[in-house]
């Protein structure tokens, strides 16, 4: 029974490399050994399944910034908004690539579901990025790298459900995670200044002579496409600080927002908003069949014995402290590949947190180097949401030989903020020591 | 055959339409219990459970849209490579094979699902809004339903692209989506 | 004729208490009892099936066991809150008296197989739980009024009557939500579990004791298929080792909830015990609730009366059993 589950990856991806989309895959490999599983009950656990991810209200976050990325799109703000950005920034290599970093750090800061970061900004910087000739494998780095930051810079949906599995705070959490994200978000703005100084033609400045608009020119442009849209993700961020808001109904917020704002310009018709809400529907769709499937799917691993299976393999090696560590980290890439991050969690977290603990290691530095393994996880091809991401986004003439090619430094900057954390926790355990409780 | 195709490719747009929309009450539930909380002091009881119907509902429904409109990604590495009618034997085994028998396994099973919660007037038991929970689980229903008949639509589309490209000629043949564009556009 | 079994058991938990001292205590002890003929695997919540509808999980054989509060399924029928506990239940040292002595038991299996087709036994009890994690302080009627709570299930109603302004999220934004005050307070589980999630750290008080939710008994449902296919010996083991566990699980709780406050404290927590009146208030809404549900649901009402005439009977009890100490030779 045990080895049942292994035997689901090969059909998985035979199906995945023939091209047949990724959820159907899924459904198909979930359907085929849930059946040898769990028999005829695997109809009411799919039916389970369906109402599962259908009602899990944190999900609304992905469609109101899909939404909002859309709307600003279509009414053409998002153009305006980084052609504002351009204006300042045209002088300094790839500078657009870095005012989508800072986008993506904003953005993460108002929401925590993973893919939301991702599809809104993306939406909005690709096709400036593509004007201005940007590297076609930067932009992917740039976007799939910058988006998985919103599970990292807190708020963040995972760390919820981490918490009261490590048996750690929730709020150490969010606190301690605060300065592995802005690390990692650092080493974004550094590699891409850096790759840009040394190949000008993957962020192409405008050179000085050809730079002859006014400072007052700037400044009037400025006032006229960045500060208003500036103004309402500030709105939204900050309904999310003041304690407006929760989470979610920051995202309502802010696709209420940009209808407000497109009427404010004066781009609200209907072919504009009807162009909106049905491009939504489209990403939304793909997103969540794809978790929809990937969620059928580590059911029936589970079912099939998949847990047993780790925590045997992990009972047979018997490690010392760092190499049942790494062992353990190992696992959670891999497991990336192919499970949703909430059932990662769920499986992992109880199963070696205790090991872990008893090994010596603190639990909430623990649980912050699991999230960056499984960050780093979700970039890495060939199964690989942030890239399905991407996809479901990107206009056909980004390739994902492209996105394979973009995220792979991006995967090494990760791994270097891994490495950090791993070697100074201090990085994970101070702020929260500092910030969190009265006395 | 064809009127087939048109006319499931129709539904679907309007199924797809209804879906697209639950996009604006979600907004406007979700910005109203900020609203209704910070300014009048008093929260919804039903702003919790509309929010995660219509984010439910709007994808649900989206499904057999996307397929339509060819969204659902897939690891095209190889695909890519594949001329058109290797591509369109691909797309229609993955329909006959996986998403019809499946989708409609699935659909039968999510009827009954909802008729059972209708029959007994079940509520959700989530908020003290606890609304009866059939309205939702027909979209359940609904959205596997359509997905099968998108899928029997693709696949006839995928069918007539065989018959017109016979092997020899297929370098000439015009070629509808269901075969051909990768990606979402 | 000692068969050998393999049961999967679908729960409502990510882990912590419920799943080590309940789920898994509970298989450990029927794997140990039975000399490892029956093996009992445990999945946490939301992996098997929907994390709140075990009971449908294990109806439709997904599971053949499963851990879950009854209070869950109210959506399907409000019956099932009387044996989960409401704010009109009485404590938990009283529940067990009732379930175990008073017919309790055999209420319960016979309405879990009548209305949700699954074999039903008490399996881990809660004592009171933690009143509120507020971020202001609460102690009478007056400071209720308005009060943006965060809760769930059938408290959200009565809270209303209670003047305050109960609020429902997803379980991942309460923690950001209570941080930056969007809710002025929320309500978890007891004092020991509560340490884990961490709200006493955005929340500076602790509201005591659990109105609310005096004692909160939790449930193994067994599929009926699976159940008919085990021995008469191997029933009644299940029945002992879910009876032992929910002991054990009393005891346990009671000693670390002890422990807890002091842990709250240590960490600048202010504890307020709520005012009497607060008290009172909250059981009058909640008998008032119950006699609506009696009028309409005959099992409702079969419940209820069986568990009011056990009151009845147990009204002078703390007269005869507790003993008058003053509070501070306990301090
Ligand atoms: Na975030
Ligand atoms: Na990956």
């Amino acid at each position: 029974m045990t080895m049942l589950a292994l035997y689901m990856f090969p059909l998985l991806f035979s199906l995945l490399l023939l091209g047949v989309p990724v959820a159907f895959s899924m459904l198909a490999t979930a359907t085929v050994f849930g059946w040898i599983v769990f028999d005829t009950a695997l109809v009411f656990q799919l039916v389970e399944k369906v109402e599962d991810v259908a009602s899990n209200f944190v999900l609304a976050a992905v469609t109101l910034f899909v939404f909002m990325g859309c709307m600003l799109e279509r009414a053409g703000i998002a153009e305006q908004l980084f052609e504002a950005v351009h204006v300042w920034t045209r002088r300094m290599p790839g500078g657009l690539a870095l005012g989508t970093v800072v986008m993506c750090i904003i953005f993460a800061a108002s929401t925590g579901v993973i893919g939301a970061t991702e599809t809104v900004v993306g939406l909005l910087a690709i096709p400036v990025m593509l004007k201005h000739r940007y590297d076609k494998p930067l932009i992917c780095g740039t976007i799939c790298a910058g988006g998985s930051l919103g599970t990292i810079i807190p708020p963040s949906v995972v760390v919820v459900v981490m918490g009261p599995l490590a048996n750690v705070s929730v709020g150490d959490l969010l606190v301690g995670m605060v300065f592995p994200g802005l690390i990692m978000a650092g080493f974004y703005v550094a590699y891409i200044y850096l790759l840009c100084r040394i190949r000008p033609d993957a962020g192409p400045v405008v050179p000085a002579e050809e730079d002859t608009m006014t400072v007052a020119e700037k400044l009037r442009i400025t006032a006229f496409a960045l500060v208003p849209p500036l103004f309402m993700i500030v709105t939204v961020l900050g309904s999310l600080m003041l304690g407006l808001a929760a989470p979610t109904e920051a995202a309502a917020i802010g696709a209420a927002g940009s209808v407000l704002l497109a009427a404010f310009y004066g781009r609200l018709s209907w072919a504009t908003l009807n162009g909106a809400v049905m491009k939504t529907l489209q990403v939304t769709a793909m997103i969540m069949t794809i978790l929809l499937a990937g969620s059928m799917m580590t059911g029936v691993f589970i079912g099939a014995g998949g847990v047993t299976l780790a925590q045997e393999l992990v009972d047979k090696a018997q490690l010392g402290p760092w190499g049942l560590l790494a062992l353990v980290l190992g696992l959670t890439f891999l497991a990336g590949f192919f499970l949703d991050w909430i059932s990662i969690v769920l499986i992992m977290i109880p199963l070696f947190t205790p090991l872990i603990v008893a090994a010596g290691f603190d639990a909430v530095w623990f649980c912050i180097l699991f999230l960056v393994m499984i960050q780093t996880s979700y970039l890495t091809p060939p199964m690989a949401p942030a890239i399905f991401y991407l996809r479901g986004i990107a206009p056909p003439e980004i390739t994902t030989g492209h996105m394979y090619r973009g995220v792979l430094p991006f995967i090494g900057l990760q791994v270097l903020t891994l490495i950090i954390v791993l070697v100074f926790p201090q990085t994970v355990l101070w702020l929260p020591s500092k910030l969190l409780g009265f006395n | 055959m064809q009127s087939f195709v048109r006319f499931v490719d129709r539904l679907t747009g309007c199924v797809g339409f209804v879906g697209a929309w639950l996009v604006a009450p979600l907004i406007l539930s979700a910005c109203y219990e900020v609203f209704s909380r910070y300014i009048l002091g008093s929260p919804t009881i039903w702003a919790y459970e509309t929010g995660y119907m219509f984010t439910g509902a709007n994808f649900l429904l989206g499904m057999a849209f996307a397929m339509r409109e060819n969204a659902h990604i897939r690891v095209d590495v190889l695909y890519l490579r594949f001329s058109p009618r290797t591509k369109a034997i691909v797309n229609a085994l993955s329909y006959a094979l996986i998403v019809v028998p499946i989708g409609s396994w699935l659909a039968f099973a999510l009827y009954k699902h909802g008729l059972s919660a209708y029959l007994t007037r079940e509520t959700s038991g989530q908020s003290a809004w606890n609304p009866v929970v059939w309205p939702f689980r027909l979209s359940f229903f609904v959205a596997f339903a359509m997905l099968v008949l998108q899928a029997l639509s693709e696949l006839a589309k995928c069918l007539l692209l065989l018959r017109q490209t016979e092997p020899e000629e297929r370098a000439h043949g015009v070629l509808p989506s269901a075969a051909g564009r990768q990606g979402s556009h | 004729q000692d068969a050998k079994h393999s049961f999967k058991m679908a729960t409502g938990w990510p882990g912590g208490p419920l799943m080590d001292i309940g789920a898994k205590a509970f298989a450990e002890r029927v794997d140990q009892m039975s000399d490892g003929r029956i093996k009992i695997q445990v999945f946490p919540g939301g992996t098997l099936g929907n994390a709140l509808k075990v009971t449908e999980t294990v109806k439709n054989g997904v599971a053949e066991m499963g851990h879950t509060w009854m209070g869950y399924d109210w959506g399907r029928d409000t019956t099932t809150v009387l044996f989960g506990g409401y704010a009109g239940s009485f404590d938990s040292e009283r529940m067990l008296h009732w379930l175990y002595q008073a017919g309790g038991v055999d209420l319960q299996r016979q309405y879990r197989d009548e209305v949700f087709g699954v074999v039903s036994m008490p399996l881990f009890i809660r004592t009171a739980e933690v009143f509120l994690h507020s971020r202001k302080p609460v102690r009478t009627l007056e400071d209720m009024k308005g009060l943006k709570l965060r809760t769930a299930g059938s408290w959200l109603d009565m809270a209303k009557d209670l003047g305050a302004a109960p609020v429902t999220t997803a379980g991942g934004d309460v923690f950001p939500m209570l941080e930056r005050g969007a809710i002025d307070a929320t309500e978890w589980g007891t004092l020991w579990e509560d340490i884990a999630p961490g709200f006493h750290k955005v929340a500076k008080y602790l509201i005591i004791p659990g109105v609310h939710q005096p004692v909160a008994p939790f449930d193994l449902v067994i599929n009926k298929d699976a159940w008919a296919k085990l021995s008469d010996k191997d029933k009644t083991l299940i029945e002992t080792a879910a009876r032992l566990t929910t002991f054990d699980s009393w005891l346990r709780i009671g000693e670390e909830d002890a422990k807890a406050l002091d842990v709250y404290r240590k960490a600048g927590n202010e504890v307020i015990e709520l005012a009497p009146e607060v008290q009172y208030r909250t059981r009058e809404i909640a008998d008032a609730w119950a006699d609506k549900q009696a009028e309409t649901n005959p099992w409702f009402a079969k419940v209820l009366a069986s568990q009011r005439d056990f009151e009845r009977r147990w009204a002078n009890a703390t007269q005869y059993r507790n003993v008058k100490v003053r509070a501070t030779a306990t301090q």
